[in-house]
């Protein structure tokens, strides 16, 4: 069976050519790039029919959706008359009598559609708003970053990947106990008020987040763009750190700082201010004692070995010390139970997401969620973030013998799956009691 | 039965558990399709087919092309697409119109209205002739759309050339729930017209006028649009039956068989949309689906049949979708409650017919059967509290082999319209999660600040139930469990357990 | 075909002997959707008006009527027809057995009049040959809507030389005239030559009879 494809990604605006014979300029970016220009211009001009069908009988809510036979269509309007789609071709596969046939919802597209929402943040945090690079630098100028973005980005994208902890966006934290916590976050403190350049950093330890003081949106799109450019997600697992062409800019006495993660050479970034204001700022990524720091520097001193310098002598000595006294909390991971207990948990406040999955779905991994528990994990989740939404407590039980149950209380979410034959209600129910009583902050009541 | 709920509380759950109710659906799918695909009465259109996601055939001579579209052809209606875009002139659409929770338009492929929920279809001609350039777009991609999304909305489509069914819905129906009212509309339309007297329309004229045939049908339409926002029976496919003691419904199956004449495929006796008895020939079964859209042109037209006798043409899609049979409609009391309903092949057959009823009649009254009717449903239906389980509020119950169900009357908390509305949202939500395509589930239990819901698919039956929210889980299966055997003991006078042969 | 039905008919009447009459009649009332056939049927049955929403009757409905002509009791078997296109095909197969048609226009819907002609050919094309005919223009009472004038149907009448009548089920104006003419009309040409002899009875011309009986509306033109 083919795998779930990308059939075309697709960012147009409207407004670029709104006279007939002046399609072509609306197209700021096609893949697959090779196509004609006729039929670049056929399938935009789709697209904009159902954006603007959708809109005469519910106006304000734009299109989300369409699905075909054969195709996903997903669409987002990433800036104002900025839309990005997406297209997914089904997979085909071949009935015992010889037909063809697709096979439905391989992938929940929700979470397609985070992705989406992702690849125009990524695109946002390395070269910032659509409109912006427009007006300042013209459509040429953003033709040519999205071409280069999505050039590197579609060689990287692997959509049958998409693990279930893709749609909650949320962001890996380090289950330090609350007194390490609290000095990792001095740490940070200390470092921004030594160095006035130094706007923001982020600390993370094994890939986990430690502590951020940019925003949950940026926060999680800078560690998971670290996590894939660096491989940190692995450093835990093979302790041997696998980084490729990232040669080390500097390698300091403490730790060393890394040449940029981007092809593009750049490590400017777009980061959103508390304020709403868009800043761009300079990336340094640090690497000592397990740990990877990103600064955030409001300009580049001309002199950059000399604060990396600086910054390795101060921050190397409090790294060390705190990582060789780290403390962690007891997490709940598969050894604490039978293999076949499996959970996430999402706090949709500070997006801390933990869980005993991986980040990365594999589908031959034995860890790996099966199709029809990631569909019931989606749809519970999509229900839970809707505020209309009264249920806080789902147990659900799919065709083969896995069980789901989710709870939620203030706006955080356990999940939990359970592998069992046996299981019923009722022993499910006391199952997921024992486990969430380890999320004390939780009070799940029966 | 029994069995199936100690698996509940004992966790012990065996292979037999299989559950069968998503092919039912399939069976609908695909039943129809088979029915668009090969048409017998038209065998010089030849169409070639492909399969899409559910083995639903879909002609590939689409929307009036000839062959494999040209670069020309696609251009030309994209062109035409964009062109309509702009032309859209919104401020027909009142908002009043835009905020109709449900919206199902009918449309042949050449863009003609042909139904429309609200509103006149004339005045929405533009907006359809958006639909028809939008599925002919996609068609173009050698592609069929089947919906949109935006946001709450969900807008489904259900090609059925020649004709496009519409459904704009932002209810909490899945998809999948949309299609499946897109089909309950088209067989009604079927039923007014057969497939086989379409197809040879549009074969010869592209640009007919589907609404001079379907005259007076509207109020089918209407009836049938407004009956699946409410009506659980198209939710589960399933037909709801009189509740009546066991040896009356047999009385009433042998009066019924009394009415055996040639041709004769049918008897009916249904007493306010509830099912009585059925009586059929040996070789054929009446349909599920068959059977609603009879019920719901009866329902429909209560008003107008009076209380003579009619005779009126009805094609039946799982029967026979190029034929018609002939319906002999009598209503048996004057307050239109009981109405016997023969299904004929003879067109003739109607003086044969008016003879049989007054047998049937005569039978009924012999064995006090229309007394015991009237009873029934002057008592109405049972309430929940005669099940006796404190903590249970409501129940939907279907039997899976003979496609019926038993609900009890709304009670409090939902006595009144929007709370009753709410619960049949939340029974739409539990059987669109439990019957999701792509993941369908055994077993849904959530908790809510109003009440606790569980659906419970196993072999024989589903089982949708509203309890308290303060139930715990193990009141709520002991509850299920004891509900399960009130029902049990009960068959003979909540369902048509055998159906008569002639 | 046409002695099966003759056949099937002897037994219905046979079977019906328990509600007594003397001689039955199929009367049909065919005419374009929307003309109110219906209409005039309730209010000759039931002498009520069904007023609000237009009902369009689906199919066909059956209803009797016992009328006394000379002392006998005649009954009226009388089809109500859908006039929709596509109960056309099923309208005809029933002409065969009617003994009386009453073809009814709307007044105000002058397609309906123009469809006359069409109706009055099927009849002549499918009916028995000396069927009773009545032509009805309907809805007599909406004067301010009239879109046919009643010259119109007289000429219309006398030109396929058929006995003209425009009535209202609203008011009630003409219609019980109507079906009783035709009850009158048949019961006279059902009687034999032998039971003529010897009854003084004059023959009964339904045209002169209907034009001396009938009421017109007001304002008429």
């Amino acid at each position: 069976m083919e795998p779930i494809k990308l059939s075309s990604m697709v960012v147009y605006n409207s407004t670029f050519g709104p006279k007939e014979g002046e399609e072509e300029k609306k197209i700021l970016y096609y893949y697959p790039e090779n196509e004609s220009l006729y039929k670049k211009i056929n399938n935009i001009g789709l697209c904009e029919a159902l954006v603007q069908f959708t809109m005469t009988l519910s106006p304000g809510v734009p299109c989300e959706y369409m699905h075909t036979q054969k195709h996903d269509y997903i669409f987002y309007e990433a800036e104002e008359h900025y839309w990005m789609i997406m297209v997914l071709s089904k997979p085909v596969t071949v009935t015992s009598d010889g037909k063809k046939a697709t096979k439905e919802d391989q992938i929940s597209t929700s979470a397609c559609r985070v992705v989406l929402k992702e690849v125009y943040q990524r695109f946002h945090l390395l070269h910032g708003l659509f409109s912006y690079i427009v007006h300042f630098s013209g459509v040429s100028a953003l033709k040519d970053k999205l071409l280069e973005f999505f050039k590197e980005f579609l060689s990287s994208l692997h959509l049958s990947e998409t693990s279930v902890l893709h749609v909650f966006r949320g962001l890996m934290y380090c289950n330090l106990d609350n007194f390490t916590l609290l000095k990792f976050q001095s740490c940070a403190n200390t470092i921004q008020s030594k160095f006035d350049t130094i706007k923001h950093c982020i600390i993370t330890l094994n890939g986990h987040m430690v502590t951020s003081s940019l925003l949950e949106d940026d926060s999680q799109v800078i560690v998971s763009l670290c996590t894939e450019k660096l491989s940190l997600g692995k450093l835990s697992a093979s302790r041997k750190p696998k980084i490729r062409p990232n040669k080390p800019m500097y390698q300091l006495h403490h730790g060393k700082f890394l040449s940029s993660i981007f092809q593009s050479g750049s490590d400017r970034v777009f980061i959103t201010l508390k304020s709403g204001m868009i800043e761009q700022m300079h990336m340094l990524i640090y690497q000592a004692f397990g740990t990877t720091s990103v600064f955030f520097l409001d300009h580049l001193p001309t002199a950059l070995i000399d604060i990396c310098k600086e910054l390795d002598a101060c921050v190397g000595p409090l790294l060390s010390s705190l990582t060789s006294e780290i403390q962690f909390c007891p997490r709940i991971n598969a050894e604490n139970y039978e293999s076949n207990f499996r959970h996430i948990f999402f706090n949709q406040q500070s997006l801390s997401l933990e869980s005993t999955y991986d980040l990365k779905h594999s589908r031959n991994c034995t860890s790996s969620v099966p199709t029809d528990v990631m569909h019931v994990i989606c749809d519970i989740n999509e229900c839970f973030s809707d505020h209309a939404c009264q249920e806080k407590e789902v147990i659900v039980k799919v065709q083969n013998e896995s069980w789901v149950a989710a709870k939620k209380a203030n706006k955080k979410m356990l999940f939990v799956v359970i592998n069992s034959k046996n299981a019923n209600l009722i022993a499910v129910n006391e199952d997921v009691r024992r486990m969430s009583t380890h999320f004390d902050s939780m009070h799940f009541s029966d | 039965m029994e069995d199936d709920a100690t698996i509940l509380s004992t966790g012990h759950v065996t292979s037999s558990e299989s559950v069968d109710v998503p092919s039912d659906f399939e069976n609908l799918a695909s039943s129809n399709s088979q029915n668009s695909a090969s048409n017998p009465a038209n065998p010089d259109i030849q169409e070639e087919v492909f399969v899409s996601a559910d083995d639903q055939y879909v002609s590939d001579s689409a929307l009036s092309l000839p062959g494999p579209s040209s670069d020309d052809d696609i251009s030309f209606r994209q062109r035409k697409l964009t062109m309509l875009m702009t032309e859209e002139d919104e401020s027909e659409l009142s908002s009043s119109w835009k905020e109709k929770k449900s919206h199902i338009f009918v449309l042949t492929e050449a863009g003609k209205p042909v139904y429309s929920r609200h509103g006149c279809e004339d005045k929405l001609s533009s907006l359809m002739g958006v639909m028809v350039a939008i599925v002919s777009c996609v068609h173009d991609r050698n592609d069929t759309i089947r919906s949109i999304v935006a946001g709450n909305r969900k807008f489904v489509f259900l090609i059925k050339l020649p004709l496009v069914l519409v459904a704009v819905s932002s209810a909490l129906e899945t998809i999948h729930q949309i299609e499946i009212h897109l089909h309950y509309v088209y067989n009604t339309i079927i039923s007014v017209v057969s497939l086989s007297q379409l197809n040879r329309i549009y074969s010869t004229q592209k640009n007919y006028d589907l609404r001079r045939l379907l005259t007076g049908t509207d109020k089918f339409l209407d009836h049938l649009c407004n009956s699946m926002d409410q009506d659980p029976q198209y939710l589960l496919r399933a037909v709801k039956c009189l509740p009546l003691a066991g040896h009356m419904r047999d009385f009433v199956g042998q009066s019924l068989q009394q009415s055996k004449t040639d041709d004769l495929a049918f008897a009916v006796l249904v007493s306010s949309g509830q099912v009585v008895s059925i009586c059929r020939l040996k070789e054929h079964n009446l349909d599920t689906t068959d059977l609603q859209v009879l019920l719901n042109l009866v329902n429909a037209s209560a008003t107008s049949f009076h209380a003579g006798e009619s005779w009126l043409p009805i094609c039946l899609a799982q029967f026979n979708p190029s034929g018609f049979l002939h319906a002999h409609i009598s209503f048996l009391d004057e307050k239109l409650q009981t109405c016997l309903i023969f299904l004929s092949a003879d067109r003739d057959a109607f003086f044969t017919l008016c003879e049989c009823k007054k047998k049937v009649v005569a039978k009924l009254n012999k064995h006090k059967c229309l007394e015991a009717i009237h009873l029934a449903y002057s008592k109405a239906d049972y309430t929940v509290s005669k099940v006796g389980i404190p903590e249970l509020w409501h129940f939907l119950y279907k039997t899976n082999n003979i496609s019926q169900f038993t609900c009890p009357e709304f009670s409090v908390p939902y006595h009144n319209e929007k709370q009753r509305q709410r619960l049949f949202g939340l029974y739409q939500e539990m059987h669109g999660k439990i019957h999701n395509p792509a993941a369908p589930l055994k077993l849904h239990y959530s908790v809510s600040d109003e009440e606790t819901l569980l659906a419970w698919v196993a072999s024989g039956f589903e089982l949708y139930a509203t309890f308290s929210p303060l139930v715990t889980k193990n009141q709520a299966i002991s509850a299920v469990d004891r509900l399960l055997r009130w029902i049990k003991h009960r068959e003979d006078e909540l369902f048509m357990m055998r159906t008569l042969t002639f | 075909m046409n002695g099966q039905n003759q056949a099937r008919r002897t037994r219905i009447s046979s079977s019906l002997s328990s509600t007594e009459f003397d001689v039955s009649f199929k009367v049909m009332v065919i005419g374009d959707s929307g003309v109110g056939k219906t209409c005039l049927l309730v209010r000759y049955k039931d002498g009520t008006f069904l007023d609000g929403n237009f009902i369009s009757t689906v199919g066909f409905d059956f209803k009797n009527k016992m009328v006394e002509v000379d002392g006998k009791r005649v009954k009226l078997q009388i089809w109500d027809t859908a006039g929709q296109e596509r109960f056309r095909s099923m309208t005809h197969n029933f002409f065969r057995n009617a003994s009386a048609l009453l073809l009814v226009y709307d007044i105000c819907n002058a397609q309906s009049f123009v469809n006359v002609a069409n109706w009055i050919a099927d009849v002549k094309r499918y009916a028995s040959p000396n069927v009773t005919l009545v032509m009805i223009g309907n809805k007599s009472d909406c004067s301010s809507q009239r879109m046919v004038k009643y010259k119109d149907g007289e000429r219309l009448a006398k030109e396929y030389n058929i006995v003209f009548l425009e009535t209202s089920a609203k008011t009630g104006l003409n219609v019980d005239l109507a079906f009783e003419a035709v009850a009158q009309e048949l019961y006279n040409n059902s009687l034999t030559a032998a039971d003529l002899v010897g009854s003084h009875k004059e023959s009964f011309d339904l045209k002169n009879y209907v034009d001396s009986e009938k009421e017109r509306s007001n304002c008429c033109g």
